[in-house]
């Protein structure tokens, strides 16, 4: 709600500086508008932002606006999201896609996200002692991969919960 | 001549009188007992309205989170302009519905679409995932040899990614190798309107040779195939959100007008009821006062 | 190539196993909800020659 009423409200002031109407979630220069949406909510729907920090497959790296396109696969980790009036919001993801398109707008879609403030640490660590126990149980070569990977992911979420 | 045909067309008379009155009495009784079994019918519609518009309202919220999602889903296939190999015509067609009917037309909307593709030419290379048992019953009667997976048990709580992501699964996994195809899914518009559409897929050397894909940097394979897996299970999780709050909303609309119909089929029948009744109690009338009357 | 895919899972696998695990790890009140997003009960059934080619199966 908040953030919605920011944005109409510089909207409104882009509106009265140019004198004519542009399109309504106005870009300043130096941001881009970034969605960030999981299966379980959405963080940003087109909300102009300075600066977006993922993990991927190809190693964390930073958007900033003018990136070059590009796709990626996200990694488990902490997306920080560095919002136009200075905010830093930091989002644990477990997984999903990044796309950075031609006109600089930026979609990072995840399975499953929480702010890191949702996060609890005991239960993390409940988590990877449990995938680790599996890990060293697993029978065949694919349960041993699932194990690995939860293994990875809370391993991720004990790090990011401290 | 006469003296032989008479007594014949007198115990017809009879006959006609005493079937008439037979049937009259059964008349208020039929009637009443269709009342009552139409009466029954208009509670249960109505309580399938609330119920569905209960499931809407959760679903229409939960769509408002999904449609973001689906979008940025397809973006990047519109912004990279992927089109379709020519030289493979392979195609899959998935059909989003779901098990539960009594909603209007929105499964045979979505069965239709495909149905009239598989009537044109070509269509010895498309095969058709139905997801939902109502598009399986709609298209196994005439199209079963293109049926290559059917999914069920959709429709009855609202679909998670983790269905999405089995569906997702079992499309990669059929042993199909599809140069394209369309998800045909019902995109809700309003509580009234819902319309059928469809989202592109590709397979993965259809993106590779995407005109446009030289602009996106650091692309290998690997990623690719691992964006495009997530892709095609977020579309599908976007097109079962979707098919389900158009479902919901036209079960809502569906269920209100059997309530209204089963309403003036009540009053009128109510109507009749009553004037059978008045028929029979004022014929009943007649008889006793004809009968007093013969008497005196 | 990663591990995983070489163990014949594919990236909805990976990212299935990833969101399992966080929302096992989210603070009390947050995961009762999110644990109802774990669930699935669609049943795919592979047909073959305009029939259901195998029982269905319940893949996990």
């Amino acid at each position: 709600m908040a953030l919605a009423f920011r944005n109409t409200l510089r909207a409104a002031r882009s509106l009265m500086v140019r004198g004519y109407a542009e399109a309504a979630p106005a870009i300043k220069e130096g941001e881009m508008a970034l969605t960030l949406a999981a299966g379980n909510k959405v963080f940003y729907n087109k909300v102009a932002v300075k600066q977006i920090d993922v993990p991927s497959f190809s190693g964390a790296f930073g958007i900033l606006p003018k990136h070059v396109p590009t796709l990626a696969v996200l990694k488990p980790g902490v997306v920080t999201v560095y919002e136009s009036d200075g905010k830093q919001a930091k989002i644990f993801v477990s997984s999903g896609t990044i796309t950075v398109n031609e006109d600089s707008s930026v979609q990072v879609l995840a399975e499953e996200a929480h702010p890191v403030e949702s996060l609890d640490r005991s239960a993390a660590q409940e988590a990877l002692s449990k995938a680790q126990s599996e890990y060293n149980s697993a029978g065949n070569e694919k349960a041993k991969a699932e194990a690995a990977i939860a293994v990875e992911v809370a391993e991720e979420i004990v790090k990011a919960a401290s | 001549m006469l003296g032989r045909f008479a007594p014949g067309v007198c115990t017809q008379v009879a006959a006609v009188s005493q079937q008439q009155q037979t049937r009259n009495m059964a008349t208020l009784k039929q009637i009443s007992m269709r009342l009552k079994s139409v009466k029954n019918i208009q509670k249960i519609t109505q309580s399938m309205k609330m119920v569905s518009a209960a499931k809407y309202a959760r679903a229409e919220r939960d769509l408002k989170a999904a449609r973001p999602y689906g979008e940025g889903a397809v973006q990047f296939y519109e912004q990279a302009e992927v089109t379709a190999t020519e030289d493979d015509p392979k195609q899959l067609y998935i059909a989003m519905s779901s098990d539960r009917g009594l909603c209007g037309a929105c499964h045979t909307g979505v069965s239709k679409v495909i149905r009239l593709r598989l009537a044109e030419p070509g269509a010895e290379n498309i095969k058709v995932i139905c997801v939902g048992d109502k598009s399986r019953a709609i298209l196994q009667r005439l199209y079963s040899k293109h049926i290559v997976a059917v999914a069920n048990e959709i429709g009855r709580l609202p679909p998670t990614f983790t269905d999405a992501s089995k569906l997702a699964t079992a499309i990669l996994t059929c042993g199909y190798d599809f140069g394209s195809g369309k998800i045909i899914y019902n995109k809700f518009r309003s509580v009234v309107s819902y319309q059928q559409s469809d989202m592109p897929l590709f397979s993965q050397k259809a993106v590779e040779n995407a005109p446009k894909l030289t602009v996106y940097d650091s692309l290998d394979s690997d990623v690719i195939q691992s964006y495009m897996e997530f892709s095609l299970a977020s579309m599908l999780f976007y097109a079962l959100k979707e098919g389900a709050c158009s479902e919901q909303s036209s079960r809502m609309t569906a269920m209100d007008n059997a309530s209204k119909n089963a309403g003036e089929m009540i009053e009128k029948l109510t109507l009749t009821f009553n004037r059978t009744r008045q028929a029979v109690i004022t014929r009943e009338l007649i008889e006793i006062i004809s009968g007093a009357a013969a008497l005196e | 190539m990663s591990a995983w895919r070489q163990a014949g899972l594919n990236y909805i696998n990976y990212s299935s196993v990833a969101a399992q695990i966080l929302r096992r790890s989210l603070k009390p009140e947050f995961r009762a909800d999110a644990l109802k997003r774990d669930a699935s009960h669609v049943r795919i059934t592979p047909w073959a020659d305009g029939k259901p080619a195998a029982k269905a199966q319940q893949a996990k």
